[in-house]
């Protein structure tokens, strides 16, 4: 399980605005982004999660968490330890099979021809 | 609970709102972007709309020689009119382009003369 | 003691968009409340994978009807710093008016909803003959109704002569004196203060807790908007500053009047900007551009609270883009405050969140009970099935 409660308390941000994935070979990279200064700036911190590996939940910091970290899980298979809204379904219907991962196009996209 | 009974009073002596739909057609701007036209005899097929159309709605023929637009797939963007270094792509302000059946979006409409502004 | 569940949607007259609240019922009284998301999700940020600047900009442009100028300008925040391109003043006022516009509009739209959620129908219809005019003037100065379109990166579609500019200020001296008598009726009306004060209430510590952004937080105290703390384009001009409106109430009344008051000070905005616009002078033509650099962010002030846009470039297509709407960081409130509520409240408890569900989500198409993952090509074409 990767740790990650201790150095966002070092941050000592005032607002935490979202949580974002970016998809690459073997793993994610997620971006943390905060806001300081009443408001005015904007700073990013990124971690990288291998495949299969478990994220510490942020929930004990910042309360609006647990909607962005459910999102992630459902999505693109990123999963958080310690958040009770994790197992909720938010876009799909009960009864349901789990989460696929996304098919990351990439850069390559060719039009088709006549 | 009184400023509401006053304003209903006001409005029961003026004329209704709503406009007749399919009686009386209801009147656009000049600017309105409505269907596309083309003139196909002055096309000379640069293929510089092909490029830039977000959707892919418009293709130049590699038989005819001169560019052809798929109109269920046109979002009216602007972008194929702004490009073409002839200009023979025009909108017009007509703004019912539904058509019965799928294949009757490829046929090409007859080509009127572009709005004066 | 008796506990039910109590559901309301995903189809409902009440609302105007599908969501599924799932309400824990004692006898007539709430006790515990979830959602479920999920009905309109669309996959935007999919779509606009892999492309190119100016085409990505269309797709961002369409994800909603009622406010598709504030995601189109929170792209190009992000994008235009990273093309180093010199964007000429007039460009910004051209695309303050559009965006101050848009916010006069959103805000009549909901104050006629809210007025037929307690069934008075003739206030509805009054508030939506006052939004044709603002439609028309869209219609002329664009070129469409909704889905406007009017920017390209570092430049716009057309210029305003003239013409346009004395037919906004003519349309918003019609429209004035009637938003003004539509506003006393949400005052003083009987059966609106007694059903909309003292429920629903969002106390400020809980509000600065759960982040909450827009109207919703300035009616509990909270002093944040994005145009006022980081200013953007045109809004650092001196004369175009904002002053944003603040209540205290927290309920749903409180909440109902922010609305109200905001549409003034739009209109004062929009009539500055018309006096600083230069008629005679045109925008510059498109040009291509590349953009330098991994990733950029930017926001900007919608008419339901804070937008975030972040998109990673590789290549000078985009890799990645991700949207945070406002009604994604409000939903969470939901389960809170409808706990010791009536089930009658809850319509105007809900709408008066202002939620715009299609904003919020990204498609999963269940087809026998299983789900299947369609790209873009098999949507534009079609799949068959046996």
């Amino acid at each position: 399980m990767i740790n990650v409660v201790d150095e966002i308390k070092k941050i000592k941000a005032d607002r935490l605005i979202s949580i974002t994935s970016v998809p690459k070979d073997g793993g994610d990279t997620l971006y943390y982004h905060f806001s300081f200064n009443d408001q005015v700036e904007i700073k990013e911190f990124s971690i990288e999660v291998p495949k299969g590996e478990k994220v510490e939940s942020a929930i004990t910091v910042y309360e609006n968490a647990a909607l962005l970290e459910a999102e992630l899980t459902e999505l693109f298979g990123v999963k958080f330890e310690g958040n009770p809204h994790s197992g909720q379904r938010l876009f799909q219907a009960e009864g349901s099979e789990g989460p696929k991962r996304c098919i990351n196009i990439g850069t390559n996209r060719v039009k088709k021809d006549a | 609970m009184v400023s509401m009974v006053l304003k209903v009073l006001k409005n029961l002596l003026k004329r209704p709102f709503t406009s007749e739909y399919p009686k009386k057609k209801s009147k656009v701007s000049i600017n309105f972007r409505g269907v596309i036209h083309i003139d196909q005899k002055k096309c000379i097929s640069c293929k510089l709309c092909e490029v830039n159309c977000p959707t892919g709605a418009i293709i130049v023929d590699p038989k005819k020689k001169y560019a052809v637009v798929d109109r269920s797939l046109c979002i009216l963007c602007g972008l194929c009119a702004e490009v073409c270094p002839v200009k023979v792509i025009w909108f017009s302000n007509d703004y019912e382009i539904a058509e019965k059946k799928k294949k009757h979006y490829k046929k090409q409409l007859p080509g009127a003369n572009p709005v004066k502004k | 003691m008796h506990e039910k569940i109590f559901p309301i949607g995903p189809q409902h007259p009440s609302l105007k968009e599908p969501i599924f609240l799932k309400l824990h019922v004692d006898g007539s009284y709430i006790t515990k409340a979830e959602f479920n998301l999920g009905y309109t999700h669309r996959g935007v940020e999919k779509c606009a994978e892999g492309y190119l600047l100016d085409t990505a900009l269309h797709a961002v442009q369409r994800t909603c009807g009622i406010c598709s100028q504030c995601h189109s300008m929170a792209f190009l925040n992000a994008v235009e710093p990273m093309t180093g391109v010199q964007v000429p003043e007039k460009v910004y006022l051209q695309r303050l008016i559009t965006a101050e516009l848009e916010r006069i509009h959103s805000h009549l739209l909901w104050g006629g909803v809210m007025a037929h959620e307690i069934g008075l129908e003739t206030l509805f219809m009054y508030y939506w003959r006052e939004r044709e005019h603002i439609l028309d003037i869209f219609d002329e100065l664009t070129g469409n109704r909704v889905h406007h379109s009017p920017d390209l990166i570092g430049t716009a579609k057309r210029s305003f002569n003239k013409e346009n500019l004395q037919m906004v200020l003519e349309k918003l001296d019609l429209v004035e004196p009637e938003i003004k008598e539509l506003r006393n009726v949400m005052e003083n009306h009987d059966v609106i203060t007694s059903r909309f004060k003292k429920h629903g209430n969002i106390p400020k510590k809980m509000a600065e807790d759960l982040d909450l952004v827009g109207p919703t937080a300035r009616a509990s105290g909270v002093n944040y908007d994005v145009r006022q703390n980081a200013p953007y384009m045109a809004y650092g001009i001196k004369e175009l500053k904002v002053k944003p409106v603040i209540r205290s109430e927290g309920d749903s009344w409180g909440r109902t009047m922010i609305r109200c008051d905001e549409i003034f000070e739009s209109m004062r905005l929009v009539r500055k900007a018309c006096e600083m616009i230069d008629p005679n002078e045109e925008v510059p033509k498109k040009k291509n551009l590349i953009a330098k650099g991994d990733f950029s962010r930017g926001r900007t002030e919608a008419p339901r609270g804070e937008n975030f846009h972040f998109v990673a470039i590789e290549n000078n297509r985009i890799k990645r883009l991700k949207l945070r709407t406002p009604t994604l960081a409000n939903v969470i409130s939901y389960a809170r405050i409808m706990e010791g509520e009536d089930i009658t409240d809850v319509p105007v408890i809900v709408m008066s969140l202002d939620p715009c569900i299609s904003c919020m989500e990204r498609v999963a198409v269940i087809r026998n009970g299983k789900q299947e993952n369609w790209t873009s090509h098999e949507l534009f074409e079609g799949k068959k099935y046996d």
